[in-house]
């Protein structure tokens, strides 16, 4: 997992608009930069030998889960007086002292540990067909289970949607 | 590989303050999407480290239930709009005593 | 018959909840006929037990804790069969008068129950083969005793008496209990038989066993009313009559007497403890000899007239003389419930009178013929006039006391004479003198009813009628034993005996105490001047005189100023003080007060703001994750 020119672009890139995402006042823009955000991920994800999950990455988050936020924010459809006020200032400083102090925890518990050196890869490793050995063989039961999951979200997804129960 | 970890506990930060700071529902929801995806980085990584697929498993389960979260986030959200015509969350305090 | 002792206090028992769970649903007849059957079924079980071998009988096990058991065992030997024989017999005849005596009273069920409850207490008192069981018994005819006092409850002043009774006999209790502990650290065992058998003669004198005996003679005071737990008895009259001639007279108040006879081979150790039973019963004869002449109430004269005569029973067992105590409680049980039972009739005849300055010249009346008689009989045998019963035990106890005060021969008054002797010769001089008293005010009050001139209002006159069958047939069969009883008792007791030169003596003051006293008060009633009223209400000394007699000395007042005032006052301080102010208000008002503070801070927490709750969470979450990375590194 060598320092390559890919993870730094893609981390930069990634970094610098997920903060434009937690800073926009319109919803759409914020959308637009989660999207680049994605996108940057599934480089990374491709960097890491992680192709099918790439793929998926793609197809699910920006296909799917992107198109529904756009949907929902054209519905709404507001207008920039109806947005609402955001905090004041000094409470945004202050929660970004505590989220700061989070990432400095998280970091230092991770940065003196040394890890190996990277075993070496299985060939195909990563591919489609890895991760659906793996998948049906010893994670049956919660992939089964992912399904039951997302059955019952489209069902109170349906419901709680409703004009009239 | 240390990178990785920390570019995914950056990621999480970013996206804990986004769900802390902001008042727009909208905008909490792709917080949360950020902090998931900033777990995902970091599952992606040890999978590669180990060798092992069953980090990728693993990210396909948070995939899915991050979709089936989004899903019902939404659908909360257009039921309050419809109630309240609003999508501030300072305007929610029917729990208050 | 071994194994049916346990029938005895049994059917009593079983008499008492039949009573007492259906009496008011079964016919009157039928409550007197369970009532009055189960004594007599007891009664003639105990004379199947004459046949003269001791039996006894473990029922079951009671107690078993370590090395510590106590089972439930019936004994019957000579002791306890005369006891037996007095309790079922006299007890019987009473149930049998209370048929007529408390005809049309709205509690007969209720009375036969509780009588029976007696009864069979009573019976377990006396079978007990051990002191455990022995103060079930006792326990339990304390609690009937209190009932049955206060069985007219809706009067507080018969209330009132009962619970004076039962407090006051608490107080003795307490003393029993503590004996039986410090007897039970000393032998090991409880058990009758086991208290009896050493033999060994390092006993004598030891601390310990004096300080037991002096615990259990408080029992025994309580129970059988000697100074200073007598108070109880003379208010103890405001119970029925049959209850005062069966409880106060003849078998519950006999109680401490037979507990020490029963322990007599414990009590024979402790010389200092006879000692003090001698002098405190001498000191009580006397004394509540002394109250009754001045006292108005029939039955209260009867009362202090039984706390006088248990105080001769407990004299005849200090001087050691155990059988001599027990044939008077035989001969007293007979004439003490005649005399009671009598007055009874009296004052079911008069209608409630119980003033004997206002009766007189009863003996006049129609109707009250038969009732003269027995009456007669009766203060006759307790004066200790011969041939009846009373002057037999009379005569023998004073010998007793006589020769006890004699150790080492010698004539009365003679030189060197010891501590011990001149104690015992005072109490055997007290005891004269209370013979004398004791004719004196039974023929007092005999004049002053049944002489004279009638003070009677009409109403009362017109109600006079003889007594029914029940009541006359108990009359007759006590009044038989009052005549009787003594000769076959002293000769029984004496067969085989010559008088030796005491006895003459004490048969010759015996026979002048008693004629004595008869003359006495023939002397001072009779005659139409009223010398008394005289000497009472002219001169001064007579004024106080017979203010102080008559009120019993003050004792009771004296009693409530010393103890019971500040005990109800020390009741209300802690009522107010801890109950209300502590208690109530600190501990319960006050946490409650102090959870109402604290949850009303803490409701406002609750501002209903979102954002505060994940906040709030996110602070969680960092400070676990800090407490984590510190275990790490």
């Amino acid at each position: 997992m060598e320092t390559n020119i890919v993870f730094i672009v893609c981390a930069v890139v990634s970094v610098v608009s997920a903060i434009l995402v937690v800073t926009r006042r319109n919803p759409v823009y914020s959308a637009l930069f989660l999207m680049l955000c994605f996108v940057a991920f599934a480089v990374l994800f491709l960097n890491l030998n992680a192709y099918f999950i790439a793929a998926m990455h793609m197809m699910v988050y920006t296909g799917a889960i992107l198109v529904l936020f756009l949907f929902v924010i054209m519905l709404l459809n507001l207008k920039k007086e109806e947005l609402g006020k955001e905090y004041g200032f000094g409470n945004k400083l202050l929660l970004s002292f505590l989220c700061m102090l989070l990432f400095t925890i998280l970091a230092a518990l991770v940065y003196g540990v040394g890890f190996a050196p990277a075993k070496s890869l299985p060939s195909r490793f990563g591919s489609i067909e890895a991760v659906g050995n793996a998948m049906f063989s010893d994670f049956v039961l919660p992939f089964e289970l992912l399904s039951v999951l997302i059955i019952v979200a489209m069902i109170g997804g349906i419901i709680l949607a409703k004009r009239k129960l | 590989m240390t990178k990785y970890i920390i570019l995914s506990a950056a990621l999480f930060s970013i996206g804990t303050f986004g769900v802390l700071a902001r008042r727009n529902i909208l905008i909490i929801i792709m917080s949360i999407e950020l902090m998931l995806n900033g777990v995902n980085i970091a599952l992606i990584a040890f999978a590669r480290q180990y060798a092992d697929t069953t980090g990728q498993v693993f990210v396909l389960m948070v995939m899915g239930v991050a979709a089936a979260e989004v899903a019902v986030g939404l659908a909360l959200l257009i039921a309050m709009f419809r109630n309240k015509k609003t999508v501030d969350t300072g305007d929610l305090t029917m729990l208050k005593e | 018959m071994q194994n049916l002792l346990f029938l005895i206090p049994l059917l009593p028992f079983i008499g008492f909840l039949i009573n007492g769970l259906f009496g008011k649903r079964i016919s009157k007849g039928a409550v007197s006929l369970v009532g009055c059957a189960m004594p007599f079924l007891s009664f003639g079980l105990a004379m199947l037990t004459l046949k003269g071998v001791p039996l006894s009988q473990n029922v079951f096990d009671w107690i078993t804790v370590g090395s510590f058991s106590v089972s439930f065992g019936l004994k019957v030997d000579e002791l306890s069969r005369i006891m037996l024989l007095v309790v079922t017999g006299v007890g019987s005849f009473i149930h049998l008068y209370s048929i007529g005596y408390m005809k049309g009273d709205k509690g007969y069920a209720r009375y036969f129950s509780y009588l029976n409850l007696f009864m069979s207490a009573m019976l377990v008192l006396v079978m007990a083969d051990n002191l455990v069981l022995m103060f079930v018994g006792w326990d339990g005819v304390g609690l009937c005793s209190y009932l049955l006092i206060g069985f007219w409850f809706e009067d507080l002043k018969n209330a009132d008496a009962g619970k004076k009774a039962f407090i006051v006999n608490r107080v003795g209790d307490f003393g029993f209990i503590l004996g039986m502990f410090l007897l039970y650290t000393l032998f090991g065992t409880l058990n009758i038989d086991g208290l009896s058998e050493f033999s060994d003669d390092g006993w004598l004198g030891n601390t310990t066993l004096t300080v037991a005996t002096l615990l259990l003679f408080l029992g025994a005071c309580g129970k059988s009313a000697q100074i200073p737990l007598y108070v109880w008895l003379p208010d103890a009259m405001a119970g029925p009559t049959p209850v005062s001639a069966l409880i106060h007279a003849a078998t519950m108040v006999t109680a401490g007497v037979y507990m020490i006879c029963r322990l007599g081979g414990l009590f024979i150790f402790t010389p200092f403890t006879m000692d003090v039973i001698g002098v405190v019963a001498g000191a009580t004869a006397l004394y509540t000899a002394v109250i009754a002449i001045a006292q108005t109430d029939i039955k209260k004269i009867l009362a202090y007239s039984t706390i006088s005569q248990l105080g001769y029973m407990f004299m005849a067992v200090a001087a050691g003389g155990f059988d001599t105590g027990i044939f008077h409680l035989t001969t007293h049980a007979f004439f003490k419930a005649l005399l009671f039972l009598s007055a009874g009739a009296v004052i079911h005849a008069l209608n409630g009178e119980q003033d004997i300055t206002k009766m007189g010249g009863l003996r006049r009346q129609k109707g009250m013929g038969f009732i003269f008689a027995v009456f007669l009989i009766g203060a006759i045998a307790i004066s200790g006039i011969p041939p009846f019963a009373g002057f037999f035990s009379k005569d023998e106890i004073l010998t007793k006391l006589y020769t006890h005060s004699q150790l080492d021969g010698g004539v009365v008054f003679g030189p060197a004479r010891s501590v011990g002797e001149m104690l015992w010769l005072c109490i055997w001089i007290s005891a004269l003198i209370t013979a004398l008293l004791t004719a004196f005010y039974t023929f007092r009050l005999i004049f002053i009813a049944f002489f004279g001139q009638c003070n009677l209002p009409e109403d009362k006159l017109h109600h006079i009628h003889k007594p029914d069958w029940s009541m006359k047939t108990a009359l007759v069969v006590l009044a038989f034993l009052s005549i009787i009883g003594g000769i076959f008792g002293g000769a029984i007791h004496y067969k085989g005996m010559l008088p030796d030169e005491g006895h003459t003596l004490n048969l010759i003051l015996s026979l002048v105490a008693a004629f004595g006293g008869l003359l006495l008060a023939f002397i001072l009633y009779i005659p139409k001047k009223d010398w008394v009223k005289q000497f009472t209400t002219s001169t001064a000394f007579g004024r106080a005189v017979h203010k102080v007699v008559s009120n019993k000395f003050y004792v009771d007042e004296i009693y409530d100023i010393i103890i019971v005032t500040p005990l109800k006052l020390l009741a209300f301080v802690l009522w107010l003080v801890v109950d209300r102010a502590i208690i109530d208000n600190l501990f319960v008002n006050g946490s409650a007060a102090a959870s109402q503070f604290m949850s009303g801070r803490a409701r406002k927490l609750h501002t209903g703001i979102v954002n505060m709750n994940a906040i709030i969470m996110a602070i969680g979450i960092i400070l676990i994750l800090i407490y984590l990375a510190l275990r790490v590194f």
